[in-house]
């Protein structure tokens, strides 16, 4: 068993066909056929500029999109594209903009109870200790359940978010940019936070991120991808440490332009 | 002779839960041609400060200030109109998300046009159409976009975040302003259009002598473009002084968790440690602690930081807070 | 250790419904419409015991008698009587029921047909939902009030009629403002969550757009109301709607029409009861959108 990877990705291609006219279609490549592997308890970062496909490959990946060809497996098992049943047992997604992905006009207890009316047997008091468990997880206090979207920050929002992917236990979380928009110290709370979950829980994430930092402390793997083909894919140390492709090196360097700041003590000051 | 001079800058806002201030006591003052930076997370007030400068508040607001000067001339004893006038003339601003700023209906060509001020047009009247067009394409120049043609007749949509940005400064500093105040003008942007963003506003800077504020919540990402740094938290300024100063030596411990908090590409953290990070979160505007901000998710708080700490300056470093850090060396003067 | 001490027991969580109210309340204008309203709906309802006489009672002793604060005024007639000696005020409080009650059923029916409709339009893609799309583009090009004449002129002159006429002419209004809310809800990214939950199409509905359709319903429900009230009025007006011994207010006016010189009271009043109605409909519409705007946003 120990020999099947939990995240196997075989020959996953997206291609949107836009209708223009009555006979006319336009295709657009997301991107081609990829395949790759994930192990538990490790993370995997999705790079590459707008229009890369990356956060494509998030969505398919997560369920949001069809793919138009090729096979997921987690745990040696297919997950059929339109089956979000089962799915949403294994792998959720947490988005980019928690102002948008939390309905407005439900409680933060019913947008944390609604997964679990949907895909267990649990009895309401089951459920309503598996909501306030999971929101203390997260760093969030009990009190929160009666709250609606608007009234907390969006640290907070997204710490919802988090809570929403959490509470069916999956193996995988998908996370689109969701750790790029946040201010600065909540960024750094939900990455400590995401960090703390990956070593109790055993979880594995995909991330798309733009932030070297970011990347290079809490991914394992990278894959690098430019025009939805990857150009690079490997070990996150041995790629941000040299990169191949001419793409890594621009990412790198335009990182480190001249006007960023390193803290002292790292090797660039 | 600062170009801009702000002394308790202080906006109060009315909301249904009552009175807010959400901005306490800011002072800024920027001296010609430096580029300032106004670092803070979100709730910290930038924004409104910066929207103060430029004159876009709005009505709620009650804006109150000891002195408010651009340039010598006194904004606050302008009339609405006359303050407006002034601004225009002399102040221009970059927002955060280019796309959405820019007519969506109109092409880029059109509309950089548009913003090519009129009283720097000397010629006939007849030649005024062709001399809009070339003042539209030199901006475009200036701003690294070499290929005008195809922008100047490209719409909003078809460009993509980093060029509309460009296409949002040439149209700031179409006026020639003395003060561009550029609001997270690179926040959602990929690491290689900030970095480039960045350099078009050095240059720009350097060029034209135009004084940049620069506002960002990042401080590590654009420390070094700046000469001065202004720290805010909760409508509070929390630390200013240059850059330097700011950033070898914080003496707030706000600044020092923010140089802290992000990972840096070459940082010595160890491999998916934990972050150092304030505990708590920022206070929403309608309860927020009395005394210092920060106090309850300060590390070193006592019981003496309930009450709003005085300014405190050392060799022009200005920082607000009963117990600052690094200052073993500073002490001595 | 208690699961659900509450930390902070002074601040009370309120439901959206709560604080949409707390906004209304706080709207003067709004809050005068609403007391209009709960008038105008107290006449429609129990206005047969309020009203002092039959509305088809004539007295031949008193034929246009002018409202009773007039000097040849008397007060057992308060707003006076029209030229067959019926008493004013009894024709138009049960005008109330025929006018504005007519036009309550009347959105109501379109509300439920119109809103089931565009909800399962708005939920399907692709062929169907553009074919519907394009059905009531066509459809509302139409003039509401033409629409219901040429039914009249089909079916024949009469109240109900013309009730189905205009029921039929504010159907695609809804389905129209449905289709657009229920379309735009699914692209919301919520939605996208819902479904990554688990939940197949009814629960999307129940759970993630139907909550969020209100200030749409709410705002199309009152000007639906506005215009059934006028369309109403209109037609009978013009003769093909409700019939002269019916104390509709559209029917009076053109009945009075002729003693507007004579007697100007028999014309203002009816016309000052469309007035009100629909301005105090509109006020509280307007209310109420506003303050389902607020808290929104």
């Amino acid at each position: 068993m120990s020999q099947v990877p939990l995240l196997k990705i075989d020959n996953l291609s997206k291609v949107f066909i836009n209708q223009t006219g009555l006979f006319r279609r336009q295709k657009k490549t997301a991107f081609y056929p990829l395949s790759f592997t994930l192990e538990r308890g490790q993370t995997l970062a999705l790079m590459g500029e707008a229009g890369s496909g990356k956060s494509t490959l998030a969505k398919v990946l997560a369920g949001v999109l069809p793919p138009t060809q090729g096979s997921v497996y987690i745990d040696g098992e297919k997950i059929e594209p339109g089956d979000d049943r089962k799915r949403c047992q294994l792998m959720r997604m947490i988005f980019q903009d928690p102002n948008t992905s939390l309905n407005p006009r439900s409680r933060i207890g019913q947008i944390l109870e609604t997964p679990l009316l949907l895909n267990t047997e649990l009895s309401a008091e089951q459920r309503e200790a598996l909501v306030l468990n999971t929101l203390r997880m997260v760093g969030l206090l009990p009190d929160h359940i009666h709250f609606y979207p608007r009234m907390i920050s969006t640290g907070q929002k997204q710490r919802v978010a988090l809570a929403r992917a959490l509470i069916l236990s999956p193996k995988i979380i998908v996370a689109d940019e969701a750790i790029s928009d946040l201010d600065v110290s909540v960024r750094s709370h939900i990455i400590n936070l995401l960090l703390g979950l990956q070593s109790t829980l055993g979880l594995s994430y995909i991330i798309v991120a733009n932030d070297l930092g970011v990347v290079r402390h809490i991914s394992d793997q990278v894959i690098l991808m430019h025009e939805g083909h990857v150009v690079e894919a490997g070990p996150t140390t041995k790629v941000l440490a040299a990169p191949q492709s001419e793409q890594g090196l621009r990412l790198l360097q335009s990182y480190s332009n001249e006007f960023r700041w390193h803290a002292p003590g790292s090797k660039h000051y | 002779m600062p170009l801009l001079d702000i002394r308790n800058l202080t906006i109060e806002i009315d909301t249904p839960q009552g009175t807010i201030k959400a901005i306490d006591k800011f002072s800024l003052t920027l001296a010609e041609g430096e580029i300032r930076g106004l670092i803070g997370e979100s709730g910290s007030g930038k924004s409104l400060v910066a929207q103060t400068i430029v004159g876009i508040e709005k009505d709620t607001w009650r804006i109150t200030a000891d002195r408010m000067h651009l340039n010598n001339i006194d904004l606050l004893s302008l009339s609405p109109k006359e303050r407006r006038r002034v601004m225009g003339r002399d102040i221009a601003m970059v927002f955060q998300e280019p796309s959405s700023c820019l007519d969506p209906s109109e092409t880029i060509g059109a509309q950089l046009e548009e913003a090519v001020p009129d009283w720097a047009f000397e010629g006939k009247w007849w030649q005024r159409w062709q001399w809009r067009r070339q003042q539209s394409i030199a901006l475009l120049h200036r701003v690294g976009i070499r290929d005008h043609k195809s922008v100047m007749s490209a719409y909003p949509y078809q460009l993509s975040e980093g060029v509309c940005q460009k296409v949002m400064i040439a149209m700031a500093i179409a006026n020639q302003p003395k003060l561009l105040v550029a609001d997270e003008p690179t926040t959602a942007m990929e690491a290689s259009n900030q970095a480039q963003i960045l350099k078009l506003l050095e240059r720009v800077n350097k060029l034209s002598n135009t004084t940049i504020l620069l506002i960002s919540t990042d401080i590590t990402a654009i420390a070094r473009l700046t000469d001065h740094i202004n720290i805010m938290y909760c409508g509070q300024t929390v630390e200013s002084g240059t850059r330097e100063q700011i950033l070898t030596r914080p003496h707030h411990p706000y600044t020092a968790a923010l140089l802290q908090m992000m990972p840096d590409l070459d940082g010595n953290l160890p491999h998916k440690s934990k972050l150092n990070t304030l505990p708590g979160v920022i206070p929403p505007l309608q309860n927020l602690p009395i005394g210092c901000r920060l106090g309850p998710r300060c590390p070193n708080a006592q019981k003496q930081c309930v009450i709003t700490p005085p300014l405190a300056k050392v060799k022009g470093h200005v920082y607000y807070c009963h117990f600052p850090l690094n200052m073993k060396k500073g002490k001595t003067k | 250790m208690s699961n659900r001490a509450n930390i902070y027991p002074e601040i009370r969580v309120l439901t959206p419904l709560e604080l949409a109210w707390q906004l209304f309340k706080n709207n003067f204008m709004a809050m005068v419409g609403l007391w209009g309203l709960l008038i105008l709906a107290i006449l429609t309802l129990f206005g047969s015991w309020l009203a002092p006489y039959h509305p088809a009672e004539q007295f031949t002793q008193a034929l246009l008698l002018p409202p009773s604060w007039s000097e040849q005024g008397n007060i057992d007639f308060f707003l006076g009587t029209d030229d067959l000696g019926r008493d004013m005020l009894s024709r138009l409080i049960g005008g109330a029921r025929l006018t504005v009650g007519n036009a309550v059923l009347v959105v109501l029916v379109a509300l439920l047909l119109g809103g089931t409709i565009g909800i399962l339009g708005g939920m399907s893609k692709g062929l169907k939902s553009s074919i519907l799309n394009h059905l009531l583009d066509t459809l509302l090009s139409i003039p509401s009030l033409l629409l219901a004449i040429i039914f009249v002129a089909i079916l024949g002159p009469g109240l109900f009629n013309t009730l189905m006429a205009i029921t039929l002419a504010l159907i695609p209004q809804f389905v129209r403002a449905t289709y657009n809310a229920v379309s735009d809800e699914m692209q919301k990214e919520y939605i996208t969550a819902l479904r990554l939950d688990g939940a197949n199409r009814w629960h999307i509905l129940k759970l993630g757009v139907l909550p969020n359709l209100s200030d749409t319903l709410v705002s199309q429900t009152t000007r639906g109301l506005s215009s059934a009230i006028l369309d109403i009025t209109a037609v009978g007006f013009l003769g093909l709607g409700a019939q002269p011994p019916k104390p509709e207010w559209g029917a009076m006016l053109s009945h009075a029409i002729d003693l507007v010189y004579l007697a100007p009271w028999t014309v203002t009043l009816p016309g000052m009861a469309i007035v009100l109605s629909v301005l105090v409909i509109n006020m509280v519409g307007e209310g109420l959108r506003q303050a389902i705007n607020e808290v929104m946003s």
